[in-house]
């Protein structure tokens, strides 16, 4: 049961970071590889806001997540938009680049060393079956807000259903005078500043280190993967089942095979079910 | 030697490996179209392999051992990477692109979590040091950088070989063709699928043939050698070099290695010690970024290493004469040595769509048999069906005795049915002689045996071939430069080469998707005839177009089709008379 | 009556084939003009030429006087012109009233979102009905409504309709057919683009030009189309009441060379 929330702590950090991948492989079509860079980048600027800068925790994440964002903007207008007409093998290679550029940055700026943040988790609520630091249980609950701030955000603002738009019919939505421009940098904004937020979160739980980003690529793939790509809510839902899966597959097998588990169960989920596991599941016939 | 020069002949050790690896990658995805970002796995797969079986049996390191020879370790680590690579590979290279990628990233991914887990067998992150090289014994320390010098250059000199040897040959052909216009080279009967196997399998072998070298430049194996940097460095080399050329993996292997070394020059003082060497990354990913956005087919683009490479092949004289291919043998034909096409009751549906429903109906040698209908009824669907790039849910589909319902769209090719497709994009990154010479070479000669064993195996057979397209080309009016890239060429040009390339398959029965469109009206008399030519040599001809004059002129039987069944059928002047096809097109009036 | 639309000369195509070979025509205010022509005549290349969806190689197009060449598409229905493309004309993942909104907002739409919403509503009772159901999920004629609908909730002076009603059940055509003809008399200018069926269709428009191969092969009132046989002729190609069987039509071409 210990476990079993650990899994939902871990999915739901997985699933901040997931989300925004997912959302550029939707509108701007391609497989973001510097991705978990940016969730790096998020980690170490919250370490400055809160160790350095010794400012509040929550102050802090919202720092990270637009700091983070703009970032993101930047190096897509710059880097990535010039190449947009040459297909999405060059923008996945040209990413694949960015990925490297921001890694060597990262350590040049921040070092090799890993470093922590003096975070307070507070008292460890216990519920009998299970226990759970406050701070833990806010980390849950930042990322639900995001998730839902991202909900609201999509389906309730004009720049939001724009942005469907584009993801569900990228030539209708230019015909029908959706500024493209405008969705493609407030996609940047949202994904990288969610990559960050996770980020700033995972460095809270534990260490920061500029390895972080690499150890995430293939865990972000997976469960874009098994979630259908592109499709937002699938990604969430697979990265829940995969956190909780390999937080509590350690009560099942030795700990040091849960990843090889997880990648190999990915590698059969892809030949078995080539579009996700979640691509075509039983979706409402209604928008809410 | 100094320790200056000890260093530098480290870095060229270094380029030398990677150089090697880069054509290799350079083989599977450049030639072979697979977007593999699992080379670090296959390579950390031959290295485990060959030091795990020539550790020492009594040795302090794993827990497994079995004391061979390095060169059966080598070897071995190259047979044991193939059997894998088959392994995963067949049923990963089912999935598109993307998803393919991705698989071999989280392959890479499962083979490090293997090694940094199975501790007793591999020492898990620490790894294992001091591993025995060959030559040792016989060399001091500082000799063996030399030794270890020459067996990597020699490796990447032996690459540079095989690729260059495969490039030239109509195995290399036949990779680029696939790796560009998969659905065609299925439709020339080539066996894609088998073919991207043996690929996988062979660079597989190449991979663990590789590794131990990394293994003794390293003097040690740990899993973070083989980590998703290894796969990017070569990936960037093979960007930066250019993708699919002869000599730019190793140009680029070397450009990319020297700079990101150069940076251990730079004198800093230590608390910047970090920084220099995380420059190295900064500068591995400005290059790639910079080349992809200035000059994303690399320092020498495919087109200048094949142009380099290719000489038009003369044409030898042949020995047999036919002016045009005769049908495909396999048919017997009727008694007049003459086949029919019959499509029995076939039925395809699409979800709750009918596509095709029922249809029936009869094509033979030395006709022309037209299929017409408003858009959506069908046409295209059943030519699918046909021609196997989609199943039946029902119904057969013979030549002369023979059922083709079932069959792949590659066997159905060489049974001797062969489709047109609609828009001529051929394959456009080879050149015109190319496109004609693939669609007539055998799959012996095209093979990676023959490929890798020289032009003895196909030779004569090209020149034949080369023969037969001369001959084609001649007959149907193609006046273009043979070297001209495919996508260079207007797109007459490029109908009248797609015309050609089926042909070369030498087609027992042709379909013809759409030939009229998009051709000048004033040329069509031109097509009208040369496809009446080709049936007055014994081809069939089955024909779907949208311009119904071109049919009427150019068809002995009519096929009218709406909504996926067959309204009725009959010669020219008839269904042109008949009220209810009229209606079909025009509507009811008023 | 004013020209609203002119085009000249226009040239377009897709990489080296050129599909449309100097084409010219017009439409003046408050007419229903129909462009009728066989599969792979290039009708949807010309609409997509006309909206800037595709870029234009030769030619100039004018709407309202202003010359459009080189405005981008998006621009367009801001300026009063929308297209209702023939296929994948809606957002399969959106709901009806996301569809509409999308629209509207892109645009500038004049008035609030409400009212546009309620008017449309008020013509479409059936996009009302379902107005929170994914695109996806209606019917391939509820489809064709709701992106009718997204090219009038913006209002446009020119609506360009492509196959509008090809692959729908005939009492839906209907529908749409008279629904077509009310947007005209209400005032807005209409392209329509056909291809299945043209002898139903052309009753209820002013002109129609035949678009054959690239070209623009004849532009006649309506009227004259119902009479006599021309379209038949279009279509099937001249002379085939008495075309030969093909082995009397080789020995009399052996004559002839």
């Amino acid at each position: 049961m210990q476990n079993l929330l650990f899994g939902i702590v871990s999915g739901s950090m997985l699933a901040l970071a997931a989300i925004g991948f997912a959302m550029v492989r939707q509108t701007e079509g391609f497989l973001n590889i510097a991705h978990a860079q940016f969730l790096v980048l998020g980690a170490f600027v919250g370490v400055v806001f809160v160790d350095t800068f010794a400012v509040n925790v929550f102050l802090g994440a919202a720092l990270t997540f637009a700091v983070v964002g703009i970032f993101g903007v930047a190096i897509a207008k710059l880097l990535l938009d010039p190449v947009r007409k040459s297909g999405s093998l060059v923008l996945l290679f040209t990413s694949i680049g960015i990925a490297y550029a921001l890694y060597g940055l990262i350590m040049a700026i921040f070092g090799t060393e890993g470093r922590s943040y003096p975070v307070d988790f507070g008292p460890t609520v216990d519920f009998g079956f299970a226990s759970i630091t406050v701070g833990e249980l806010l980390i849950i609950l930042t990322a639900v807000a995001a998730v839902a701030g991202l909900w609201v955000f999509l389906n309730r603002t004009v720049v939001g259903t724009w942005i469907r738009a584009v993801a569900s019919n990228p030539e209708l939505a230019r015909l029908r005078g959706v500024r493209v421009e405008v969705v493609s940098s407030t996609v940047w904004f949202i994904a990288t500043g969610l990559a960050g937020l996770a980020g700033f979160l995972m460095g809270a739980m534990g260490t920061v280190t500029s390895e972080m980003g690499w150890a995430n690529v293939p865990l972000i793939l997976a469960v874009a993967v098994l979630g259908g790509i592109d499709r937002i809510y699938g990604v969430m839902a697979a990265s829940m089942l995969l956190g909780v899966i390999m937080d509590m597959g350690v009560l099942v097998i030795p700990s040091q095979y849960v990843p090889v588990l997880v990648f190999g169960a990915l590698v059969v989920a892809l030949i078995v079910r080539p579009n996700g596991l979640f691509s075509t599941s039983r979706r409402a016939e209604y928008a809410v | 030697m100094g320790a200056l020069g000890i260093y530098l002949i480290g870095i060229i050790t270094l380029i030398a490996f990677y150089a090697a690896v880069t054509m290799v990658l350079n083989i599977e995805a450049g030639w072979g179209g697979l977007w593999d970002l699992g080379v670090a796995g296959l390579m950390g797969l031959g290295g485990y392999f060959y030091v795990i079986t020539t550790l020492p049996t009594d040795n302090d390191y794993g827990s497994l051992a079995f004391g061979w020879p390095h060169w059966a370790g080598v070897l071995g680590a190259g047979l044991f990477v193939a059997a894998v690579a088959l392994l995963i590979g067949t049923p990963a290279l089912r999935l598109r692109g993307e998803y393919f990628l991705i698989t071999t990233l989280a392959f890479a991914e499962v083979v490090r979590q293997l090694a940094i887990n199975s501790e007793s067998v591999t020492r898990g992150t620490v790894g294992i040091a001091g591993v025995d090289r060959p030559f040792d014994s016989f060399v001091t320390p500082r000799g063996y950088t030399w030794v270890l010098l020459a067996m990597t250059v020699l490796a990447a000199v032996a690459v540079f070989f095989i690729s260059r040897r495969i490039a030239r040959s109509p195995h290399g052909r036949l990779l680029r063709a696939i790796r560009d216009n998969e659905p065609l080279a299925l439709s020339l009967g080539k066996n894609v699928a088998r073919q991207r196997i043996i690929t996988f399998a062979f660079v597989g072998f190449l991979y663990g043939i590789l590794a131990p070298l990394y293994v003794w430049y390293i003097r040690s194996i740990l899993p973070a050698m083989f980590a998703s940097h290894l796969t990017f460095t070569a990936w960037t080399a093979l960007v930066i070099g250019g993708i699919a050329s002869i000599g730019g993996p190793a140009i680029g292997a070397a450009v990319l290695i020297a700079l990101t070394e150069a940076l251990q020059f730079i004198p800093v003082s230590p608390e910047y010690a970090t920084a220099l060497s995380a420059a190295r990354w900064i500068l591995l990913g400005a290059a790639l970024i910079l080349v992809l956005r200035a000059r994303p087919q690399g320092l020498i683009s495919e087109q200048r290493s094949m142009r380099a490479m290719g000489r038009r092949r003369d044409a030898a004289p042949l020995s047999i004469t036919p002016a045009m291919p005769k049908p495909g043998d396999g048919a017997p034909g009727d008694a007049s040595g003459r086949s029919t096409l019959t499509i029995s009751e076939v039925t395809k549906k699409f979800g709750g769509l009918t596509a095709v429903n029922n249809v029936s109906l009869t094509a033979r040698q030395g006709q022309i048999t037209a299929l017409i209908g408003p858009n959506g009824a069908g046409k295209t669907s059943l030519f699918n069906v046909i021609t196997g790039f989609e199943a039946a849910d029902h119904g057969s589909i013979k030549l002369d005795d023979e059922e083709l319902a079932g069959l792949p769209p590659w066997r159905i090719a060489q049974r001797g049915v062969v489709r047109t497709f609609q828009t001529p994009v051929g394959f456009p990154k080879l050149t015109v002689q190319e496109n004609l010479l693939t669609a007539g070479s055998s799959a012996a000669s095209e093979g990676l045996r023959a490929g890798l064993i020289g032009p003895r195996t196909w030779e004569r057979e090209q020149s034949e071939v080369a023969g037969k397209a001369a001959v084609i080309t001649a007959e149907l009016g193609l006046t273009v430069d043979q070297n001209e890239l495919l996508e260079n060429l207007s797109s007459g040009d490029m109908k009248l080469v797609e015309f050609s390339r089926q042909l070369m398959a030498e087609p027992a029965f042709l379909l013809l998707d759409e030939p009229a469109s998009g051709v000048n009206p004033a040329n069509l008399d031109r097509l009208v005839s040369l496809l009446r030519g080709l049936v007055e040599r014994g081809i069939g001809i089955v024909v779907i177009d949208h311009n119904l004059s071109f049919i009427m002129d150019v068809a002995d039987h009519v096929y009218v089709l709406a909504n996926g069944a067959v309204l009725t059928d009959g010669p020219p002047h008839e269904i042109s008379q008949d009220e209810r096809v009229i209606d079909i097109y025009l509507g009811s009036r008023a | 009556m004013t020209t609203l639309l002119s085009v000249d000369g226009l040239e377009s195509g897709y990489g080296k084939l050129g599909v449309l070979h100097g084409i010219s025509m017009y439409c003046e205010s408050n007419e229903l003009v129909a462009v009728v022509g066989p599969n792979g005549a290039g009708k949807t290349t010309l609409m997509r030429a006309i909206f800037r969806t595709l870029p234009a190689t030769k030619g100039t197009v004018r709407f309202d006087g202003k010359d459009i060449t080189g405005v981008g598409s998006g621009r367009l229905s801001r300026l009063g012109m929308a297209l209702v493309p023939q296929g994948r004309n809606t957002f399969p993942d959106l709901s009806v009233e996301d569809n509409l909104r999308v629209a509207l907002t892109a645009c500038h739409g004049r008035g609030s979102v409400a009212s546009a919403l309620k008017s449309i509503y008020a013509d479409f009772p059936r996009l009302e009905e379902r107005r929170r159901q994914f695109a996806r999920t209606l019917s391939g004629g509820e489809r064709q409504m709701l992106a009718l609908s997204q090219a009038l909730i913006t209002k446009p002076t020119l609506l360009a309709l492509d196959e509008p009603t090809t692959g729908l059940a005939p009492a839906i055509v209907d529908q749409l057919i008279a629904g077509i003809v009310a947007i005209r008399e209400r005032g807005t200018t209409v392209i329509w683009v056909v291809e299945e069926s043209p002898l139903q269709i052309v009753k209820n428009v002013d002109r129609v030009y035949l678009l054959q191969g690239g070209t623009m092969t004849a532009e006649v009132p309506a009227s004259d189309l119902i009479e006599n046989t021309s379209m038949q002729k279009m279509f099937f190609g001249m002379d085939h009441a008495d075309h030969r069987s093909s082995a009397t039509k080789t020995q009399q071409d052996e004559e002839i060379s």
